[in-house]
């Protein structure tokens, strides 16, 4: 875009008039590839892509201190320390989480992550399976009050098939919020003409039934699994809570986890590390020194050709 | 509460001395079973029967719940803090100070010093440098420079075709210099392009005025208030709508919005929006008759070059500092790490002579 008829901007009263160095540094900026923005780019959070992030901390910090550091130990131990950190920060940490993700919806049937599935989806830590935010188990476990299903698609049916969808077992979550909802379930499977026990393949089709029906009962026993996904005055039904907990002893891991490691582990091994390498090289000094007539042994046919040669020829060699 | 105490007392009576069918009954005053106390929707108005192993795990299962909340919704500087000081700088710092120890005979300070150095200086400067340029180019560029590259082409699209709408509608009931009635057109667009007809006028009219308020808001606090409000009903909408993969809208991520293709989080979007209409289309809006194509180009190019700037800088700035920290930190001329390990030459000069002719 080209800046044209500037002197009718200017000729307006409330012409748009940076400063002269706003406006020179702007220009500047202008001229930055797109490639080089999109590498630094920022959230409003001032976080970077965990691509320039990995970039940053590898240059930067691992390879910059390696290169300046004052001796070999000292380069060791960066390489040991900063790698280990390198990697446990921007892909050990993402990977567990999405692997506990997986673990605690198919060992509780409570969906906490959102994403592709696969290896080859997951290989890279920002895409795949991503651990949900506390606001997302929010809006997929619970409502504000039973009038909430209304805004919701295809309500009760549209929230408990995004339930499913996620991951989730209806059936597990829903003796989650109520022990006696099973029984709630079949006695609701009944009043809709579906005459099998209710299981998580077809607990939808007894929702969406019931969702359909105008029959008083129907409406009250549909009012009852409503009313158990509802958030008491702390924002929380025991799904939620569940969830949430569950995510909140992730997070907690993962933080354990890198203190354990990156605080921890690879200082600790560092420093024996070093102090080992020392006391073997010390042992090996002494055991030299204390054995030095052998070698010296060993070396006196040398010595004594340097002898003869300087007889002979009156030059030390 | 008496209640209930009067309950568990019929029922631990009938238990005890009741005949079976007595037990098995639910009569006499409607007394509930065990099972009804085992019950969730029963049992969370009752103090829970639990023992003491139970109680002290769900104490630390609500504390650490708690603790991870406050880290998340304090965002990245909160997170990067716990996680930076309580993982990293005070175990690493512990483990230098005592270093060596037993070979020194006193703790090592140096590598303690240049250990809190490193850790410092690197960890921190990760976020304190990108937000201080943050900071600064809102005060010297406008809010409009926090706003993402393609969100402000998308933006600067969507500002050109609500000025020439004004501009060439005879029946515009909105007056060309009305600011409010530009803000309203951009962000009628916005909410336009974001749900088409996916929505009811009424809840489309609702949303463009929650975007008003916010726009109109002037104290933090209110900033503050209004996003979320925005957020909220936008996140409605999304719910409301369902699946829908040309909206970009998904029921599994509710808070995510798509604006012609480019997908957002809901939260992150509503900043941009408002940064973006109280610097940009405050602008336009104050240029009056002025405001044309080549104005939106003028304020466009300012923006988008400084938006380019202050992140190239910003990274730049950093990374630059965080390739000089070891200048900072490795102020002892050896390294701390070997204070008390490096043998003392103890040997005689007999045996250095010795050596020294081996070497040789």
């Amino acid at each position: 875009m080209t800046i044209q008829a500037t002197s009718s901007i200017n000729n307006s009263q409330y012409a748009f008039k940076p400063g002269k160095i706003q406006q020179a540094l702007a220009n500047f900026g202008k001229h930055i590839p797109d490639k080089v923005h999109d590498f630094c780019d920022l959230t409003t959070k001032a976080s970077m892509k965990r691509t320039t992030q990995f970039a940053i901390l590898a240059a930067c910090v691992l390879f910059a201190r390696y290169i300046q550091a004052r001796n070999k130990d000292e380069k060791r131990e960066i390489l040991t320390r900063d790698t280990g950190m390198l990697l446990t920060a921007v892909y050990a940490v993402p990977l567990f989480k999405k692997v506990a993700c997986m673990f605690i919806n198919k060992k509780t049937g409570i969906p906490v992550a959102h994403g592709e599935k696969g290896l080859l989806k997951n290989i890279n830590p920002e895409k795949g399976i991503q651990m949900a935010s506390y606001e997302q188990l929010e809006g997929w476990l619970s409502v504000k009050n039973a009038e909430s299903f209304n805004g919701i698609k295809h309500g009760l049916t549209g929230f408990c098939a995004n339930i499913k969808g996620l991951g989730g077992n209806l059936m597990k979550c829903f003796e989650i919020l109520n022990k006696n909802s099973e029984k709630t379930l079949n006695d609701l499977a009944k009043l809709v003409g579906i005459d099998e026990k209710v299981t998580n393949k077809n607990i939808l089709k007894v929702i969406y039934n019931a969702e359909k029906s105008t029959d008083q009962k129907v409406q009250t026993s549909l009012n009852e699994l409503k009313s158990m996904f509802v958030q008491n005055e702390k924002g929380m039904n025991p799904l939620l809570k569940k969830a949430s907990r569950y995510k909140s002893v992730t997070g907690a891991s993962c933080i354990a986890a890198t203190a354990f490691i990156l605080g921890g582990l690879l200082p600790w091994f560092n420093i024996q590390h070093t102090k080992k390498l020392y006391e073997e090289k010390k042992k090996a000094e002494n055991s030299g020194l204390n054995n030095s007539s052998k070698t010296l042994a060993v070396n006196t046919p040398n010595i004594m050709k340097k002898f003869e040669a300087f007889q002979t020829t009156g030059q030390l060699v | 509460m008496d209640a209930i105490k009067a309950n568990s007392f019929s029922y631990s009576l009938i238990n005890k001395t009741g005949t079976d069918k007595q037990k098995t009954s639910e009569h006499a005053g409607n007394i509930k079973t065990k099972q009804d106390y085992k019950n969730p929707a029963f049992g969370a108005t009752l103090p829970a029967k639990e023992g003491v192993g139970k109680k002290a795990l769900n104490l630390t299962l609500n504390i650490v719940d708690k603790i991870q909340k406050y880290i998340e919704t304090g965002g990245f500087i909160r997170e990067f803090l716990v996680v930076d000081f309580a993982g990293m700088v005070i175990p690493r710092v512990y483990q230098a100070y005592h270093r060596n120890e037993k070979e020194l005979g006193h703790p090592n300070y140096a590598a303690a010093k240049e250990e809190a150095t490193r850790e410092l200086l690197s960890g921190p400067s990760m976020f304190i440098i990108p937000m201080a340029f943050l900071l600064g180019s809102k005060k010297m560029f406008g809010s409009a420079s926090h706003v993402k590259l393609d969100t402000l082409k998308k933006f600067k699209e969507i500002t050109g075709k609500v000025v020439n709408k004004i501009a060439t509608s005879h029946t515009a009931d909105v007056p060309r210099n009305d600011s409010c009635g530009l803000v309203q057109n951009f962000y009628n667009e916005v909410v336009e392009r974001l749900y088409g007809s996916k929505i009811t006028k009424e809840a489309q009219n609702n949303i463009v005025g929650n975007f008003l308020n916010l726009h109109n808001a002037t104290s933090k606090k209110e900033v503050k208030e209004l996003s979320k409000k925005v957020k909220e009903t936008l996140i409605a909408a999304n719910q409301e709508i369902g699946n829908n993969k040309k909206l970009g809208i998904s029921m599994a991520d509710s808070s995510k919005i798509s604006l012609d293709g480019m997908t957002k989080n809901v939260g992150d979007f509503v900043e941009e929006c408002r940064n973006y209409s109280s610097d940009v289309i405050n602008a336009v809006s104050a240029a009056g008759k002025g405001a044309n194509e080549q104005l939106i180009n003028k304020i466009h190019d300012f923006k988008e070059g400084a938006r380019k700037l202050l992140t190239t800088v910003a990274v730049g700035s950093m990374s630059t500092f965080l390739y000089f920290v070891p200048k900072f930190y490795s102020q002892n001329k050896e390294y701390p790490g070997l204070a008390g390990l490096k043998t003392e030459n103890t040997a005689t000069p007999e045996q250095n002579k010795k050596k020294e002719e081996l070497k040789q």
